[in-house]
């Protein structure tokens, strides 16, 4: 059929992006664009020379502990027991008591020395690809709710577009057969799907869940629809007499670009249909890479797919992938028996996020994937009863490593004790301007106008952590 | 009784004071009344001084406060304790003391000051302290003494006594003459209506004749400062901030004479009427403190700031802070400018004007070089008119019928209207238009999401009233302050206490810690929901500053939270979220029902939060509306409610210069798909300019005069050559219109529209012959309560793992969608993948998405494959044996017409391949695949999808 002049009845933006094609940017691409029927998902050029293309955010829920992971406290240790030399924060979850150090020792590894608990003997092989923040600042959030989405939407109280639909308003789709955003196995409290929502951006930034954290990760693909309703010799008949009609329709209505859309979209969700379900198939994966990630029975297998499901993805051109440890299955939360959840959760993941960089790396992929290794709080160096700790967001530890971050480094202290961020704070807003910088994109030029004024991921804060970039 | 003073002429009074040995002005006479009003306001307003504050502590003698009684509402107060620490606790004297003849005061819980406790004097009431313990104003004495309450002027019935004490600091047990053993004595001289500071005998201050109207008129804060020396030189009273000058207009008139007090060792202090020689005081005391010194002018406005603040007191100096001046430029905004129903402009073309609003449309199409587009035909019309109305296909019989209609297309067409306008179908459809401003759901978000029980009956309030053609204004009353509506009985109570449902459905947080911090991000929601649907104003960006573009300060939006912040919303403040308010609705003659509603609370004065940041506070904020529209520096509310009721009342009134624009707006977008003013929640300057002025003020204007009637505005709207137009774009003069106007702002075609998500859901099922048409009720959300999991005890909670986005549930329901139960964070898939309302915010316009994830639901989803199975049995099940009738039938149904030669041909084809092709099953097995197959694709098509 021959291709009638784009024209959109509502608003002439969605003409003009159209004209532009693949080159719009991603400013054009407002609230006025999206209602006008543009195809969301087109990729949009970024507003500067990327080093990552994609992001890999492996979530880890409940409070990771810094002091026992990768902020080591000699001082805490040899104080353990002793009351707290300062004031604890005007903001606390619950009441705790002294000093409690850690009961796992910390070792040098690779070229850098990092120093990395005993609980990642793994991750710690590959440190030296890998950027150590040791002074995020989660500000007052002290429970999980407000603290998973200010750390995931840049807001802990109001409904804002988490950080991988922003991604994807910048960017859109590399691969229009796939979602431009999963995230697995999420959890579905603490904010739940507004974790990964898109709130007032177009609902199909929003990410599409694989699994959830009540369940252990689907061993088969479980993106909803994908599974054909009827045999597929029947769906492409179905097709055939739809699409004349479709175009029939058109000629009638004369030309619109929605109408257009959804044709191509019939055709688009077909191959879908197969292409999901291939992505999705770690059997062709080889033994020797199962092995590598753990996979195969044991603690580390649920995460071990789920973070080489993550390199098939990202490997798919699927832009933000999310991988969630998450409640309450698997979940950080040490109130009490710090040792023994650590210790599990630890076991469960260690050897995935590893075996992750090693094999992104081998496959070329690491240099402009971003993995990002976040949790929403730390825990207190005072104990929490007699072996626990309590919520933390007054400093605590993030990783990130590829995608033109620089390995093998520190940056950020605590205080002695590791109450306190010393030095070289990382807020929230300023990680999320910093990622948003290595995909390309400028945070305060990220913006959607809604109600009435230009929002953006970082609000009015964030400032970008040049000194980590490689 | 007390004697009364010698009033001096004032030039007497000078020459009394620079008699005075050592005289010399008092400190408390303000340098400040010297100067004009402006000086005044230029001083600082925001500071807040307690009276237990260090530098006030020392000095503090006395302090008794009715909000830390313990008593229950009406009850006697026996003993009111003093809570300065040097326990000066007054009891009753009658039977205590010696010639005591007091008997006890009521504590109340809700009194006439602005709805705080306070401890309700009458005549014969009386408390006093021992005079034992030294008060410290012994004789001559300087104080500060400062009360807060409101007075009752006594009835028809005349009180014995004249003068009614109020305060008095001497020995009350004292027999013989009263008025020497007193130092203090605060009384209402009732006979000149005035209030008086008496210093024993012949020795008086006072305000002067009048002056104690203002105490029975409204709550007050009442301080009274005396230095030592002659008496009336040394007072100064202030009201509510206000010294006697600048609220009289003079300075306290009396005697300046020696007093006899200085030696007097007595020193109890005393309420009302402990003797039988007082006259008793009636009025609510809500706060009396009494100092041994003359505080300094900062230090007095610091404590009146506290008080006012705790007791929702408007003070005058409080207000002119927080006045702003508007330009003319400002004032003159377009938006803000009444509305004046223009004249109805002439048009070359007088045919084609059906209706007032074609005219308006014309008259810009032809200045533009212009022609509408021609009619659409029947079919499209009563396709287009049906969804736009019910949400729901027109039935083949009703199809028939009009294109059968012999007359006029506007007289067939205004048939069809009023049966539409009248079917319970309306009030369905266009509630759930209303239900996306309003952020409507029913579980309230962020990781608590616990269930809104009772939230349904908004919903279906809202669908009743519009079924009923509510007024608009009422409508708008209703969910602001429904509760505070007077007159109102039986279900007309009950439906204006659910109406203000609408302050409770915002998302809640559990967890926030900073409870006050919660109850600030509620109002803070309610004010984007109030401004934004009905004012059309984004009011929430002046929370941390003052509106970027428009003329809304950061105080007015405050002076508005302070009004919302008068009501309650949570039962409980230590567990906001799970104890919001829920309650049982009594009304006379009807069974009580739970309703989901917020309850009054204590007026508050709230401060700027600079930068939006709490613990910064900045100027006060009285309760009062947007300036720029109702006046720079308005009178602020004085009511003793939230004030609720008062800005429901400014929003709804007839000549405000928004609501009905933009309800009017509002109507228009959901007919043809865009506002006159396209950014229909926000009519600021970010916004856009209307395309069609004078018709939004001939609407607003008409829409008013025909008593707010939502029903006539549709009528206005459907029934014009306007709304009749083809959307066919294929002639080459829309191919001219476009390139000139390609937004279509000048109407010269109907647009296109995809079904919303509710529409879309609702017509398969209506198609299918499967909608279940029942009405509301609680039936569908008790599905969230059956899967709730106990969190709390007084009240089973819901928490979201029970309830997934892809429940079966929604699928399996064959309820019409606006039915189906709002979970935030789990909405139905079967409803957001095509852009539903998500209600953790205010939508006022939906998406118009297009991606293969919708395709792959009409494709793969269990909810089409069985209602495609269903359709295929109702056409295989309908009489006669035809194959190409049933595929007609089909047809029918589904797009409203039936099928071309064409496609008669190819469905045939298709049928008979699928037949061909399945390899297995029954032939009536076959025929079914088949003819569900092809009944699937016609819930596929565009023509299906899209209105034209």
């Amino acid at each position: 059929m021959k291709t009638v002049p784009l024209f959109n009845r509502r608003h002439a933006l969605g003409r003009i992006a159209c004209g532009f094609g693949a080159t719009a940017a991603a400013a054009m691409l407002g609230e006025d664009s999206i209602a006008a029927g543009v195809d969301p998902m087109a990729p949009r050029a970024s507003h500067f020379a990327p080093t990552a293309k994609r992001v890999i955010f492996l979530f880890l829920h409940g409070g990771m502990s810094h002091v026992d992971t990768f902020d080591e406290k000699p001082e805490l240790s040899k104080r353990s027991g002793q009351a707290v030399p300062f004031d604890k924060p005007d903001f606390e979850f619950a009441v705790t008591g002294n000093l409690l150090g850690s009961p796992w020792k910390f070792e040098s590894h690779g070229e850098s020395g990092v120093r990395v608990s005993e609980l990642f003997p793994r991750i710690g092989s590959v440190i030296d690809d890998i950027c150590v923040i040791n002074s995020i600042s989660g500000g007052n959030e002290v429970s999980h709710g407000p603290a998973c989405l200010r750390l995931n939407t840049g807001d802990g109280v109001l409904n804002r577009p988490s950080l991988g639909a922003w991604t994807l308003y910048g960017l859109g789709s590399e691969n229009r057969d796939l979602p431009g955003f999963i995230t697995l196995t999420p959890s579905i409290y603490h904010g739940g799907t507004q974790n990964f929502g898109s709130a007032f951006l177009a609902a199909s930034f929003q990410g599409t869940s694989i699994g959830d954290g009540n369940g252990e990760f689907p061993r088969t693909a479980a993106v909803s629809n994908v599974t054909p309703g009827r045999p597929q010799v029947l769906q492409r008949r179905q097709l055939d007499l739809l699409a004349a009609a479709n175009r029939e329709f058109l000629v009638e209505t004369g030309a619109d670009a929605r109408l257009e859309a959804r044709i191509r979209a019939f055709e688009t969700a077909f191959r879908m249909q197969t292409a999901i379900p291939e992505v999705f198939d770690l059997s062709k994966e080889s033994k020797e890479t199962l092995a590598l990630y753990g996979i195969g029975g044991g603690p580390t297998d649920e995460y071990g797919r789920e973070c080489l499901m993550a390199r098939r993805l990202a490997e798919s051109g699927v832009r933000f992938i999310q991988v969630n440890h998450s409640y309450p299955r698997n979940y950080w939360d040490a109130h009490g028996g710090l040792r023994d959840n650590h210790s599990k959760n630890a076991k469960k993941i260690d050897q995935p996020i590893a075996a992750l960089i090693t094999d992104l790396k081998r496959r070329g992929l690491f240099e402009d994937t971003l993995v990002v290794l976040g949790t929403e709080f730390g825990r207190t160096p005072a104990a929490q009863g007699s072996n626990g700790r309590d919520h933390h967001p007054h400093a605590f530890s993030m990783l990130l490593a590829g995608g033109g971050v620089r390995g093998g480094i520190k940056y950020g202290k605590t205080d002695d004790f590791g109450y306190y961020v010393a030095e070289n704070m990382v807020s929230i807003p300023d990680l999320h301007a910093t990622i948003l910088h290595l995909l390309g994109l400028d945070h305060e030029r990220l913006t959607f106008r809604h109600a009435g004024r230009d929002f953006r991921l970082t609000d009015v804060e964030g400032e970008v952590v040049h000194e980590i970039l490689a | 009784m007390v004697s009364r003073p010698i009033l001096l002429a004032a030039s007497m009074l000078l020459a009394l004071l620079l008699a005075w040995p050592g005289a010399s002005l008092p400190e408390a006479a303000d340098a400040a009344d010297a100067k004009p009003a402006d000086a005044e306001a230029s001083q600082r307003v925001d500071e807040v001084i307690a009276a237990d504050s260090p530098e006030l502590a020392k000095s503090l003698r006395l302090w008794l406060r009715a909000d830390r009684l313990q008593v229950a509402d009406g009850g006697p107060v026996v003993v009111w304790p003093d809570s300065s620490g040097r326990g000066h606790d007054l009891t009753i004297t009658r039977g205590v003391r010696t010639n005591g003849t007091g008997t006890a005061p009521v504590w109340i819980k809700r009194s006439k000051v602005n709805g705080t406790p306070a401890v309700r004097f009458v005549h014969e009431n009386g408390l006093a302290a021992s005079p034992d313990r030294s008060l410290g104003l012994t004789g001559d004495a300087d104080f500060t003494i400062v009360i807060v309450g409101q007075f009752v002027r006594r009835g028809a019935k005349r009180y014995r006594y004249r003068y009614e004490n109020i305060l008095m600091v001497g020995n009350p047990a004292a027999a013989g003459n009263p008025g020497k053993p007193l130092s203090v004595l605060i009384e209402l001289e009732t006979d000149k209506n005035q209030l008086d500071l008496a210093g024993g005998w012949s020795h008086d201050a006072s305000m002067g004749p009048g002056s104690a109207q203002v105490l029975y008129d409204q709550p007050n804060i009442l301080i009274i400062t005396r230095k030592k020396g002659p008496w009336t030189p040394g007072t100064r009273f202030w009201l509510n901030g206000q010294s006697s000058k600048q609220a009289w207009g003079r300075d306290p008139t009396g005697t300046a004479v020696v007093p006899d007090v200085q030696l007097r060792p007595e020193h109890g202090v005393a309420l009302g009427r402990p003797q039988a020689w007082a006259g008793g005081f009636q009025g609510d005391l809500s706060e009396v403190i009494v100092f041994d010194r003359v505080l300094s002018d900062r230090q007095r406005r610091g404590l009146e700031a506290e008080l006012a603040t705790r007791y929702g007191v408007v003070m005058p100096r409080m207000f002119e802070a927080s006045t702003r001046r508007f330009s003319d430029e400002e004032k003159n905004y377009w938006a803000f400018r009444p509305v004046k129903q223009p004249e109805l402009p002439e048009v070359a073309d007088a045919l084609w004007s059906k209706s007032p609003i074609d005219r308006f449309v014309l008259v810009r199409l032809e200045a533009a070089g212009l022609k509408p587009s021609p009619p659409a035909d029947r079919a499209t019309l009563i396709r287009r008119v049906t969804f736009d109305l019910t949400g729901l296909p027109p039935t083949p019989g009703r199809i028939d019928a009009f294109l059968a209609d012999k007359r006029s297309d506007l007289e067939a067409l205004g048939s069809v209207v009023e049966e539409l306008l009248a079917s319970p179908r309306y009030g369905e459809r266009w509630a759930r238009h209303w239900l996306d401003v309003v952020r409507y759901a029913e579980s309230t978000a962020n990781d608590g999401n616990v269930v809104m029980r009772y939230a349904w009956r908004y919903r279906d309030y809202v669908i009743k009233s519009l079924n009923t053609d509510k007024p608009y204004n009422e409508f708008v009353i209703e969910q602001l302050a429904g509760d505070l509506l007077p007159g109102k009985t039986g279900q007309a109570r009950v439906d204006a206490v659910v109406a203000t449902g609408f302050l409770m459905l915002g998302p809640k947080a559990l967890a926030e810690t900073d409870k006050e911090q919660s109850r600030l991000d509620i109002v803070a929601d309610q004010l984007d929901v109030t401004g934004r649907a009905f004012l059309g104003l984004t009011i929430g960006c002046a929370r941390c500053h003052d509106h970027k573009f428009d003329s809304i300060p950061t105080v007015d939006y405050y002076s508005l939270a302070s009004i919302f912040r008068s009501t309650e919303v949570f039962q409980d403040e230590n567990r906001n979220a799970t104890m919001f308010q829920e309650w049982k609705l009594e009304v006379k003659g009807l069974e009580p029902v739970m309703v989901m509603a917020p309850v009054e609370s204590t007026p508050v004065t709230l401060r700027v939060h600079q930068r939006g940041d709490r613990k910064d506070p900045g100027v006060f904020a009285p309760r009062r509306f947007l300036q720029v529209i109702a006046g720079e520096g308005h009178k602020p509310l004085t009511t003793s409610s939230s004030g609720r009721l008062e800005l429901a009342r400014w929003i709804a009134s007839p000549d405000h210069p928004l609501t009905a624009r933009v309800l009017v707006n509002r109507i228009w977008q959901n007919h043809f798909g865009t506002g006159l003013v396209a950014t229909s929640d926000n009519f600021g300057k970010r916004g856009e300019l209307p395309s069609h002025p004078g018709l939004l003020d001939w609407l607003a204007a008409d829409f008013v005069k025909s008593g707010w009637s939502i029903k006539s505005l549709h009528r206005r709207m459907v029934l014009s050559s306007t709304y009749m137009q083809s959307s066919r774009m294929a002639s080459e003069a829309t191919a001219a219109a476009r390139e000139l106007d390609p937004n279509n702002r000048l109407l010269w075609t109907m647009p296109l529209e995809r079904l919303d998500a509710e529409a879309l859901r609702d017509a398969v099922l209506a198609v299918s012959g499967r909608l279940d048409l029942a009405p509301g009720g609680s039936e569908t959300g008790e599905f969230l309560f059956e899967r709730g999991e106990v969190i709390d005890k007084k009240r089973p909670t819901f928490r979201p793992n029970r309830v997934r986005s892809d429940d079966p549930f929604y699928s399996d329901s064959r309820r019409r969608s606006i039915f189906l139960p709002v979970v935030r964070n789990a909405m139905p898939d079967i409803l957001t993948l095509f852009d539903a309302a998500d209600p953790n915010g205010i939508v006022t316009r939906r998406n118009d998405t297009t991606v293969p994830s919708q395709s792959l639901f009409l494709l793969n989803h269990p909810f089409v494959l069985e209602n495609s199975a269903a359709l295929a049995q109702r056409v295989l099940s309908a009489p006669g044996t035809d194959e190409a009738e049933r595929i007609a039938l089909a047809y029918r149904l589904a797009l409203g017409r039936g099928p071309r030669p064409g496609e008669l041909k190819r469905v045939s084809e298709f049928l008979a391949a699928v037949v061909a092709a399945e390899a297995a099953g029954t032939p009536e097995a076959k025929r079914l695949a088949a003819w569900s197959s092809f009944a699937q694709t016609l819930f596929c098509r565009n023509e299906f999808l899209y209105l034209r």
